[in-house]
């Protein structure tokens, strides 16, 4: 999952950079408004983390102006303040979620992947397709509820690929899911990933669409009542 | 009870005032009354003893009329001629303890006929019509207190509503008075008092502020802290938990740093009342740089004094102040300074005589401030850029102390160049 970060504090900025990452996540950092809104123009996020005392234009203008220009992006507002009147002006600007500082990074990533999966319309915590079970919160994959060991990036890799199970994803968008600005990407990173996960859950887990991505078959949907 | 009852007060001028009055109207009316019996007697006695010549005149023997009783209050003689020394006509004279109104008359016989009344009767006369008068007053006067004092109590109770509607306030209420209905001659103080309430108020409301913003201030370091040990404790990379660790303790300085600004921030307000003594300001500046030289050089920056002769030494260039609060200032714009240069650039500070007092001047050779946001630099928790760790209280306390002193505290760019120009000027004080 890939996420914007937008915290003007350096050593707070740094900390959530290092701990959202060692859970999986793709963080990218900007310490202005201005550099996440052109940030979130060119590249798609899964999720914002917004601090709200910003220098320059300040986080409330740019959720308002997010809001506005259409773009649904979850975004997550960190702030300093506490009263009801600031969480309510925070969400009525179009915050999808409220933390204050200081809070537990538990309870961020906990409270990103909520944000992530209501978004991509999921209701239970855990993401399935086939015989494979994935759990974005202890970031475990069960392949026929036998756990099996994946590394950080494959597991990034599956978690998008299942997140948008039925769909096709290409490897432009795998890419900007498992890696932050600043990661080395290698030219065939996606390719090893995607290899590797084939050979732990079976070739059929990862489907090639030819010129186009990758894909991972949907879950069968519960049958509708009539 | 000893508090001045303005009740009380109003009731005794009242009631004595009163009093005088009818007082003053009895005298009157018994003074007027003796002189008008004074002319009624007088006028009888005339009659009298016109008539008793007459008769006197008309009866063949000469009648050899005594005196009467001395003791009764008239006495009517006959004489042969006036004793020595009293006139014809009306006289007043002494008898031993008696005294008395007299007509003397001359007969066509040559005989006198002296008509004399008894002073006492007249005064007493008129003493008792005059207390006729006062008579009522003994009646009236314990009414019309009752009277008075029921018509201040109504008077006065606009004055009591509004102690009432005062005394009845729980600590928090600092809503105006009502203005409207009140009488003109209170009007001045209920629009004093609400003019205290307002600034009472403003002075909690900046104060919850103040301290409401201090608590969110220290969320954020505290936010670091938390955030970097969870990520320490997380880091499987050695490098990673050492870097993080390193971050939990800036966050820890970074929180001790405020505290210590927001304490000297309290030391200003409560040091208000303190009192000064003389201050070799350039001793401390030199003190306050020595302890900063070593950062400036850690950073690759030069640190500069130019301390003026005649704005050196204990003597005549001392102020009188509070030192620990000017070294409070002093450090805080070099701090500052030093925070806002970059490597291989300088910082100086230059201390003159200004007048009678001095003139500080640091100097850096970083980004200034721009214009625009120049004026808000002195509010508490204003940053003018990104949080690098500051508080965004160091200025806003440098105004604080400067205030303190009444000197004056501006903000310039730096002559040729870009960089901050703090012009910190003291009274001697």
């Amino acid at each position: 999952m890939r996420l914007l970060l937008v915290e003007d504090d350096r050593l707070l900025g740094r900390g959530l950079r290092t701990g959202l990452s060692q859970r999986g996540f793709a963080v990218d950092w900007t310490e202005t408004a201005e550099d996440a809104e052109a940030a979130l123009e060119t590249t798609a996020y899964d999720a914002v983390v917004l601090d709200l005392g910003l220098p320059g234009m300040d986080g409330l203008t740019l959720l308002r102006r997010r809001r506005a220009a259409r773009d649904a992006t979850p975004i997550l507002v960190l702030t300093a303040r506490d009263t009801v009147d600031d969480r309510v002006a925070g969400l009525d600007a179009g915050g999808d979620d409220y933390l204050v500082k200081p809070f537990a990074l538990a309870e961020l990533q906990a409270r990103l992947r909520a944000l992530v999966r209501r978004r991509a319309g999921e209701a239970a915590p855990t993401l399935r397709s086939g015989r494979i079970e994935l759990d974005p919160a202890a970031r475990t994959v069960r392949l026929d509820g036998a756990p099996v060991a994946l590394s950080g990036r494959e597991f990034s890799v599956l978690h998008d690929l299942m997140l948008h199970a039925g769909r096709i994803v290409s490897r432009g968008q795998l890419e900007d899911a498992v890696y932050g600005w600043g990661d080395e990407v290698g030219s065939n990173a996606i390719e090893v990933h995607v290899h590797n996960l084939r050979r732990k859950l079976g070739t059929d887990a990862v489907q090639t669409v030819r010129g186009s991505g990758y894909l991972v078959p949907a879950a069968p949907k519960a049958p509708v009542a009539p | 009870m000893t508090a001045p009852s303005l009740h009380r007060r109003l009731l005794l001028i009242l009631g004595g005032a009163v009093t005088l009055a009818w007082l003053a109207s009895a005298a009157f009316t018994y003074l007027d009354t003796r002189r008008l019996i004074d002319g009624i007697i007088d006028a009888h006695l005339e009659e009298s003893a016109q008539i008793l010549l007459g008769v006197l005149d008309q009866s063949a023997a000469a009648p050899r009329l005594v005196a009467t009783d001395p003791d009764k209050p008239l006495s009517t003689r006959l004489l042969d001629r006036l004793p020595p020394g009293q006139p014809p006509g009306f006289s007043d004279r002494v008898e031993g303890d008696r005294r008395w109104r007299v007509f003397a008359a001359r007969g066509t016989s040559g005989q006198w006929v002296e008509v004399a009344v008894r002073q006492e009767v007249r005064a007493s006369f008129a003493a008792r019509v005059a207390t006729h008068v006062l008579h009522p007053l003994w009646l009236a006067l314990p009414l019309l207190t009752v009277l008075i004092w029921g018509a201040l109590r109504w008077g006065l109770a606009p004055l009591d509503r509004i102690a009432a509607l005062v005394s009845n306030r729980g600590s928090t209420d600092l809503d105006p008075l009502p203005e409207a209905g009140t009488p003109r001659e209170i009007r001045p103080l209920v629009t004093a008092l609400n003019a205290l309430f307002a600034r009472i108020a403003a002075v909690r409301e900046r104060d919850r502020r103040f301290a409401a913003d201090a608590a969110h201030e220290l969320r954020t370091p505290l936010a670091v802290i938390r955030t970097n040990a969870e990520v320490a404790l997380g880091a499987r990379d050695p490098q990673e938990r050492r870097e993080a660790l390193d971050d939990v303790l800036s966050g820890a300085d970074r929180a001790t740093h405020l505290v210590g600004q927001l304490l000297a921030l309290a030391r200003i307000d409560g040091a208000a009342l303190g009192s000064r003594s003389p201050v070799d300001l350039a001793a401390l500046l030199r003190s306050e740089a020595g302890r900063l030289a070593g950062r400036a050089a850690a950073q690759g920056i030069v640190l500069r004094l130019d301390i003026a002769p005649d704005a050196d030494g204990a003597g005549a260039a001392a102020l009188s102040g509070h030192a620990e609060l000017l070294a409070v200032l002093l450090r805080n714009l070099l701090d500052n300074a030093l925070k806002h240069t970059p490597a291989g650039g300088m910082v100086t500070a230059v201390l003159a005589r200004d007048g009678a007092g001095l003139r500080l001047v640091v100097e850096d050779t970083g980004p200034g401030i721009p214009a625009r946001v120049r004026g808000r630099v002195r509010d508490r928790f204003f940053r003018a850029g990104p949080s690098g760790g500051g508080a965004g209280l160091g200025l806003s306390i440098v105004d604080a102390i400067v205030d303190l002193h009444g000197g004056a505290f501006e903000l310039a760019d730096r002559p040729g160049g870009p960089g901050l120009q703090a012009i910190v000027t003291l009274p001697r004080g």
